[in-house]
């Protein structure tokens, strides 16, 4: 059950996309995001789509694998949906019944939003997918390094985020290791009403923290055996440095920016 | 209460890039009494294999049959479980309750017994892996590792499992508490217990079980008797095993001229077996 969670989840191929330099692909990103929110309309979202498609394919994942990302927010999408489409009100009236009436303008707001969301989705899970943890977080340091006169702890937090996103795959590991050692005692997680369910949960999440704190302790100690004092002075094996690929891949973004932008102003499929 | 498997195939991640084999096409009954030995390297299906046998997993194809049952068929998994114990590997990462006496009893209140019965298997398991009254009120996080492993062993103990699989009982302790492990598996067989143990460990494989089975890439590659299965040096070693000690005295006391027996596996075979060559000679 656990094993659909991809977020977080690095995909080891060699690809343009995965060379890129990670500082680019955390700001185009972030700017991806941007360019999502900007969009006002369903053929700009199209553009944005497309320009993701592109980098899906350039980086050799299958798009099956990306979406199963979208897994465990659908939950999320299905509720804005709900929400947007009996909430929004004007336009023409497509259905009433008692208090319930759902408009056109809802109906087009509800499936803007939820494209919105599985866009977003879609847009983050790329950079995990195709930055391993590590350079992820050679980024990010780089990126905030700048922050750090002001006394921005970059160096720390880039470590700490590192260390969390390594260990996300060890603890759906051992989450699923606990869960059939119990199972194996008899154990029962999905029967019972709620409050059943959740203190069915205890033998799984007491050892699950143990170990997780055992983890850390362990992690801890080994780190401090290497002499590790922190970020200053640290020097880097393999040092960042922006490349032609990187001008592409903004130039590209760029192009798909413009291209929203564009479809904006002359309300192109605009709502 | 025989467990019969019928060519047992498992894939992980079937249909994504991590999709792997780990099973394929195993056939194997194991029968009520018996002491069988799995070994095989790391990656050969060895976990997976037993997690099929009390329907943890759910296999790709194939039948795995407990007293002539599919119990992939059955609705009643949770009373297989009790009745094929599983101990997994590092089995002390499951403990979670306040007190070791609660912690051992989870599995028998799981079978619906009341909290008496329940607490009455938990003591007699406990007492079966000596651990004595004192022990009952201590939480398990602050037992020793070995003692830690012994309360694990027992909260499955404690269900009465008619077949006892344990995913290497011994890995990761100190000689005292692998001594103390193991002994505790060989007095449980000796009761009438079905064990299947999976080790690592070729000279505790030797010395405890009677049947051996090899997995390799997934298949049954050997099944048979120690005697058997250690006499097969070359093809061991192509595997990537090694031998019991013993034996791996006798394969090289044999190349060296000495005529021992292919079937010596054991320090007390060899130590006979040698004495007497050497009287004669």
């Amino acid at each position: 059950m656990l094993n659909n969670i991809t977020l977080g989840q690095y995909f080891p191929v060699d690809s343009p996309v995965h060379r890129l330099d990670p500082r680019t692909k955390i700001l185009l990103t972030v700017a991806l995001m941007v360019a999502i929110f900007v969009c006002k309309g369903f053929a700009g979202f199209g553009a944005i789509f497309l320009f993701i498609l592109l980098c899906v394919r350039l980086a050799k994942l299958k798009l099956r694998f990306v979406l199963r990302g979208i897994k465990p927010i659908a939950v999320i999408v299905l509720l804005t949906f709900v929400l947007n489409l009996f909430l929004q009100s004007g336009g023409r009236v497509l259905w009433h019944w008692w208090i319930i009436t759902i408009t056109v303008d809802g109906l087009r707001t509800a499936v803007f939003m939820a494209i919105r969301l599985l866009m977003l989705v879609m847009g983050t899970q790329l950079l995990t997918l195709t930055t391993s943890p590590i350079a992820l977080t050679d980024g990010l340091e780089s990126l905030f390094k700048p922050l750090s006169k002001i006394g921005f702890p970059a160096h720390e937090l880039a470590m700490m985020m590192s260390i969390a996103l390594r260990f996300i795959p060890t603890l759906i590991d051992e989450t699923n290791k606990i869960t059939q050692a119990q199972k194996a005692r008899g154990a029962d997680f999905e029967s019972g009403n709620l409050i059943r369910r959740a203190k069915a949960m205890l033998p799984l999440l007491v050892p699950l923290f143990v170990s997780a704190f055992r983890r850390a302790d362990e992690l801890a100690m080994a780190m401090e055996a290497r002499c590790y004092r922190g970020g200053s002075g640290r020097t880097k094996m393999k040092p960042l440095k922006y490349k032609k690929r990187d001008l592409c891949a903004v130039g590209a973004y760029l192009a798909v920016l413009g291209a929203v932008l564009v479809l904006n102003i002359f309300k192109i499929g605009v709502l | 209460m025989p467990i019969s498997v019928k060519d047992l195939t498992y894939t992980y991640n079937p249909g994504t890039p991590f999709e792997t084999r780990a099973l394929d096409g195993i056939s194997l009954t194991i029968n009520d009494g018996e002491f069988v030995g799995i070994i095989g390297h790391t990656g050969s299906g060895k976990s997976t294999f037993i997690q099929h046998l009390n329907a943890l997993i759910k296999p790709t194809s194939g039948q795995v049959l407990v007293d002539g049952e599919d119990i992939n068929e059955s609705k009643e998994k949770a009373a297989l479980r009790m009745r094929v114990g599983l101990v997994f590997q590092y089995p002390e990462y499951q403990l979670f309750e306040e007190t070791v006496l609660k912690d051992v009893s989870f599995g028998p209140k799981n079978m619906g017994l009341s909290e008496e019965e329940a607490t009455q298997s938990a003591k007699w398991a406990l007492e079966k892996v000596g651990l004595g009254e004192r022990y009952y009120g201590r939480s398990p996080f602050e037992l020793s590792g070995g003692q830690k492993r012994r309360c694990a062993v027992a909260g499955v103990l404690a269900m009465h499992p008619e077949v006892l699989i344990l995913d290497e009982p011994a890995a990761g302790l100190d000689p005292v508490g692998r001594r103390e492990i193991l002994d505790i598996i060989r007095a449980i067989h000796s009761e009438g217990t079905t064990v299947i143990m999976v080790s690592h460990s070729m000279d505790d494989v030797a010395r405890l079980c009677e049947r051996v089975i090899v997995l390799e890439k997934g298949k049954v590659a050997l099944d048979g008797s120690c005697a058997e299965v250690f006499g097969q040096v070359e093809k061991l070693s192509a595997m990537g095993l090694t031998l019991p000690q013993a034996a791996l005295l006798r394969d090289r006391l044999n190349k060296r001229g000495f005529d021992l027996p292919e079937s010596i596996y054991t320090i007390e075979a060899l130590s006979q077996a040698l004495t007497e060559k050497l009287k004669t000679r």
